[in-house]
């Protein structure tokens, strides 16, 4: 018997090293690392196939560490799918990141000026967006506003007079998931661009402007008119910036049987993932978007957006060849049929599977400002995690300490641009 | 143990029982939420609690496991699993007894120093030393292999090995080991003649201790191996969720069946682990 | 005791052929080489190179050096305010500026990169990146260094994140460390005393084999505010119908107790095994004889049974200590230190410095100061190495 035993283990160690040399032998594919999971990477896997490139996905959550990893051990993959571009920045401040010269121009001219900037590095090219987010707008069930006779707001004005009618009624009208910070720098990034508007919003994030500028505060405080009362927030304060308090979880409570509050704030993924979660709650008729509505009507509607970007460690052939087609009409093409929204100007909006994707597209491509998500744009000190993000959270908890905050944050940029 | 029982006098029999019942309850709760929640919709989960579940006993799903058994590539990822986790149970365990017997039985210099390095080097948690171990495995060109992450795993398991070991050599009857000199025997012929046998439950005992931990690694598989064909099943399973899914429809069954195995072995071993634990700390 | 003595003379005498007092040894570092070489070259250096580490500091060019370095070399040129939007062909005589700081760092640019519509701004990135580049290729892995003595332990004093983070540590240390040996204790010395004490155990023993990510989903369903949908909550609700509901993860001065509870949770199951054990070592003579001289169960438990199971209870002491020390998983995959960083610990502090901030040399800082921590759990062992030792002699 204990024969048999150490046999099993001795087939298991050969099988093991089979397995090994065997992936060892595989090497044509190329790797790629990036948060991609499950349908995601399905699409991805389809794209890498129509562009005729072997790839082996590693999908971490935690992509930061990862990076960082192979960058300090030298041994980076060939293709990472980062999702701010600070983090390009950094890559390719740091000189690992190989420019993409090869990129034909017949594909860039696709883009907007904007989208190159923003993957770009000392005048070189070096990420192509794909898997863009439209960021500025609101979820909510127009059933149940018909039911209550409320309206769309089509203003800052209108949203709060609202957000007092429902609260009036005993109901409360927003869910927030705080979740780890992010969406609430979402929040205030909205407020930003349409109370300052775009290019103190820009100098915001280049820290060309303090923190303690009285425009950032302005933001704040705009913001506070919802959050400032534990009466508007679906369980409170406490409730909204508790870990169990997801971002998917508040969102949730707006569309389930018995919702909690009427309103949710975030990005144009947010429809897909309810209904994949609630089956029964219908897109357009359960479960609708309005734009985030505008504040000082001189900046109008602009549209917050964030996007995932390629970029490449190596020029392999096969990195070329991928790289390309991520930026060409037909990988682009494809990706909206997967239901990823694309900025490529060239993908029709006749490519998306649906009505809701093709209105976001609309949005997006015919915006006539369009920022990228601050907290993204920052040193990933100062834009997330014990920076941002976590002060968004302490001013939800407190709103009275708003200067002290500013002026934490304030320091925080200072050592870290 | 029924003269033990017999002297349970003073608490009274019910509230002893009672209050272990209560205890015991408090402990299996969350796991049986988990089991209760594997088996709901997603929706449901997130909307209401799982007790009102079983008042709609028409909503319970098999689809949670369905997802998570029928993906591609998880039969992979469980052989993965198995090929990672056997040798870096074995290999510590091996090797952590062979260093404590000397440790136990031998005045050599430099035997207080290496004991003391042991208990130290249980405190270095692996995300501060990754990159140097990183560098290393690259170095010896086993980056992204599974002896790599074998090496890794006994390298990390051993101090608290060898510890154990020595604990429990120690306490061994040493006039038998005596005995066994005076016979002619050689060092190599007491340990696997005598001491391997009677160190069994030690064995068993850090067995299962080096399974649980090497069996729910994610760290080390993520890091040394960084290759999705090698993936181990705690690896695959994070792979399936989206960037923005919350994901509890494969959370939920993924860690009841990731409790599995190592649940299994803990009962099929448990009456070894106390023994064996036991032995390397008490002093007879 | 006096046979030990003689096999001991016995020993040399039968190993003499092979040369000595040595040879004795021989076999000893033998037997343990593999374990040494392993335990070294990963774990004893990497600690060494943390150590290292924590006295150095990352040189690293960055962008507003490189920008104010060519914004004032543009300026002494162009004897004028030199803006970043400016393009910098326009400015006459640039190459001299940029071959400038070229010298100074001793890289060089290839002039063709530095584009006809390239910005002053753009410039000083591609200087940034030629630098760093440059600066990495001189230097294997961590990266170029520089010594700056106690800098780093300098920083974590006015550190307040470090602060609440020293502070949950210390709550953890006392807090689960207690509760995890007592309630594996009252566990051990209840199971022991009914029928069904097997299954209690294993019941107990269920959470250790639970993944620190599998532990976190558990708890996620237990914690939430909702009374609707929080496990804990609804119980409370049961009792008393207007109660809203805690948030234990959102209430900053709640928040790190919830996780130790999650830990205690997790851990009970080690020491009930461990102390249930011990518990059945101790001789039954020696508990009747105490019944026949009518002590209670209370005193039966205190006057015999700790006292003989104590090196038991040390070893369980250890293991909690090293456990709760470098706590990270429940933490990590609960909260993530949140909220605004209240739940923070030292473990998830270094991972989020070294792997997020990309800043190893002040992670390790905090690395040193965890190995710090353990140094009376050492001393702790070493005492009771010696007195082993003097027990057998």
């Amino acid at each position: 018997m204990k024969k048999g035993r150490i046999v099993a283990l001795l087939l298991l160690l050969i099988l093991g090293v089979f397995v090994t040399t065997q992936a060892a032998f595989g090497q044509t594919a190329i790797n790629v690392l990036g948060t991609w999971g499950g349908s995601e990477l399905e699409i991805f896997q389809k794209i890498a196939d129509a562009a005729g490139v072997k790839v082996n996905f590693n999908t971490t959550r935690e992509l930061d560490a990862a990076l960082t990893t192979a960058v300090q051990t030298n041994n980076m993959p060939d293709i990472a799918i980062l999702p701010n571009p600070a983090k390009l920045q950094e890559l390719a401040k740091q000189g690992v990141l190989k420019p993409l010269t090869y990129m034909p121009q017949s594909d860039l001219k696709n883009y907007e000026q904007t989208w190159i900037d923003l993957g770009s590095y000392g005048g070189k090219l070096y990420g192509v967006y794909f898997k863009v987010a439209n960021k500025s707008v609101v979820w909510y069930n127009p059933k149940t506003f018909k039911a209550n006779g409320w309206t769309v707001p089509k203003t800052w004005n209108e949203l709060l007079e609202l957000n007092k009618k429902i609260v009036a009624s005993g109901k409360t009208p927003w869910s927030i998931g705080a979740d780890i910070g992010w969406p609430l720098t979402d929040w205030v990034e909205n407020i930003m661009v349409r109370t300052a508007g775009p290019d103190v919003y820009a100098k915001w994030y280049n820290h060309e402007i303090p923190w303690t500028d009285p425009k950032v505060k302005e933001a704040f405080m705009t913001w506070g008119q919802i959050v400032g009362n534990p009466k508007n927030l679906a369980g409170g304060i406490s409730g909204t910036l508790d870990a169990t308090n997801t971002f998917q979880n508040a969102a949730i409570a707006v569309f389930q049987e018995n919702p909690k509050a009427y309103m949710y704030y975030e990005g144009d993924f947010i429809g897909g993932i309810v209904t994949s979660m609630l089956p029964n709650v219908k897109p357009g008729v359960d479960i609708d978007f309005f734009a985030f509505p505008p504040i000082n009507p001189e900046f109008g509607t602009p549209v917050v957006g964030g996007a995932d970007v390629f970029v490449a460690f190596s020029d392999k052939p096969e990195v070329q060849k991928l790289m390309k087609y991520i930026a060409s009409v037909e990988g682009n093409t494809l990706a909206a049929k997967n239901g990823f929204l694309s900025q490529n100007k060239a993908v029709p909006l006749s490519a998306y599977p649906n009505d809701t994707l093709r209105n976001s597209a609309k949005i997006l491509t015919s915006a006539k400002v369009y920022v990228f998500d601050a907290s993204d744009m920052m040193p990933s000190a100062v834009g997330n995690q014990g920076g941002f993000w976590d002060k968004c959270k302490e001013f939800l908890a407190n709103p009275a300490k708003i200067d002290t905050i500013l002026a934490e944050m304030e320091k925080l940029a200072q050592q870290n641009y | 143990m029924n003269t033990r029982n017999k002297v349970a006098h003073g608490f009274g029999r019910l509230s002893v029982n009672v209050t272990l019942g209560i205890l015991v309850i408090m402990w299996l709760l969350p796991t049986f939420m988990l089991v209760v929640s594997s088996f709901r919709p997603v929706g449901d989960m997130m909307s209401s609690g799982w007790w009102s579940a079983f008042m709609h006993p028409e909503r319970f799903t098999l689809g949670n496991y369905q997802l998570v058994l029928t993906s591609k590539g998880i039969g992979t990822s469980f052989i993965n699993s198995l090929i990672i986790t056997i040798p870096s149970t074995i290999l510590p365990i091996l090797l952590g007894a062979l260093a404590a017997f000397p440790l136990a039985f031998s005045k050599f210099p430099g035997r207080k120093g290496f004991f003391i390095t042991l208990i130290a080097m249980q405190i270095v948690p692996l995300q501060v030393v990754l990159i140097p171990v990183l560098l290393l495995l690259m170095g010896l060109n086993l980056n992204g292999t599974f002896p790599g992450v074998w090496l890794t795993h006994t390298a990390f398991g051993l101090p608290l090995c060898i510890y154990i070991f020595r604990n429990f050599f120690a306490q061994m009857p040493y006039s038998l080991i005596e005995a066994a000199r005076i016979d002619g025997a050689n060092n190599l012929q007491i340990f696997f003649r005598l001491l391997v046998p009677m160190a069994k439950p030690a064995f068993a005992s850090m067995a299962i201790f080096q399974f649980l931990w090497v069996w729910n690694d994610m760290l080390v598989a993520l890091f040394v191996l960084n290759n999705s064909a090698l993936n181990p099943v705690t690896v695959k399973l994070s792979s399936l969720l989206g960037s923005l899914d919350a994901g509890w429809e494969i959370m939920t069954p993924a860690a009841l069946l990731s409790m599995l195995l190592p649940v299994t072995i803990f009962l099929l071993f448990q009456k070894y682990y106390v023994r064996g634990i036991l032995a390397g700390s008490v002093k007879g | 005791m006096t046979r030990h003595k003689r096999t001991g003379d016995l020993k040399p005498m039968t190993r003499k052929r092979t040369g000595g007092l040595k040879s004795k040894h021989l076999y000893a570092y033998l037997w343990m080489a593999p374990a040494i070489i392993l335990i070294f070259f990963f774990l004893v250096l990497p600690t060494f190179q943390t150590v290292k580490l924590s006295l150095y500091e990352k040189i690293s060019f960055s962008e507003r050096e490189a920008r104010e370095l060519l914004q004032s070399e543009l300026q002494n040129i162009k004897g004028a305010e030199v803006s970043l939007s400016d393009r910098i062909h326009e400015i006459s005589g640039w190459e001299q500026a940029v071959a400038r700081i070229e010298d100074q760092y001793g890289v060089a640019v290839a002039y063709e990169d530095v584009g006809a519509n390239m910005t002053v701004k753009q410039t000083a990135e591609l200087l940034t990146l030629t630098v760093n580049q440059a600066l990495r290729q001189e230097s294997s892995g961590v990266g170029p260094q520089r010594f700056v003595g106690l800098k780093n332990y300098m920083r974590m004093v006015d550190d307040p994140e470090m602060k609440v983070a020293l502070r949950n540590n210390l709550y953890w240390l006392a807090l689960f460390t207690t509760l995890t040996i007592i309630a594996g204790m009252v566990i051990a010395v209840l199971s022991d005393k009914v029928r069904w004490g097997k299954l209690a155990k294993t019941i107990i023993f269920v959470p250790m084999a639970i993944s620190g990510a599998a532990g976190g989903v558990i708890w996620y369903f237990m914690y939430q505010k909702d009374v609707n949908t929080g496990t804990i909550n609804a119980i409370i609700h049961l009792f008393n119908p207007q109660f809203e509901g805690i948030a234990f993860l959102g209430e900053a001065n709640l928040v790190t107790f919830a996780l130790i509870a999650v830990g205690v949770w997790m851990q009970v199951g080690f020491c009930t095994v461990l102390f249930s054990a011990a518990l059945q070592s101790v001789p039954v003579e020696l508990i009747e004889m105490a019944c026949i001289e009518g002590a209670n169960s209370f005193q039966i438990f205190f006057r015999i049974e700790l006292p003989y199971i104590w090196s038991t209870v040390v070893l369980v002491i250890t293991q909690m200590i090293m456990w709760v020390l470098k706590v990270f998983d429940i933490v990590f995959t609960m909260t993530h230190g949140g909220p605004y960083g209240a739940s923070e610990v030292i473990a998830n502090r270094i991972y989020r410095t070294d792997f997020n901030l990309g800043d190893f040399n002040y992670g390790s800082a905090m690395a040193v100061v965890l190995f710090i921590a353990i140094i009376p759990v050492l001393i702790l062992n070493i005492r009771n190495l010696s007195r082993e030792e003097s027990i057998r002699e």
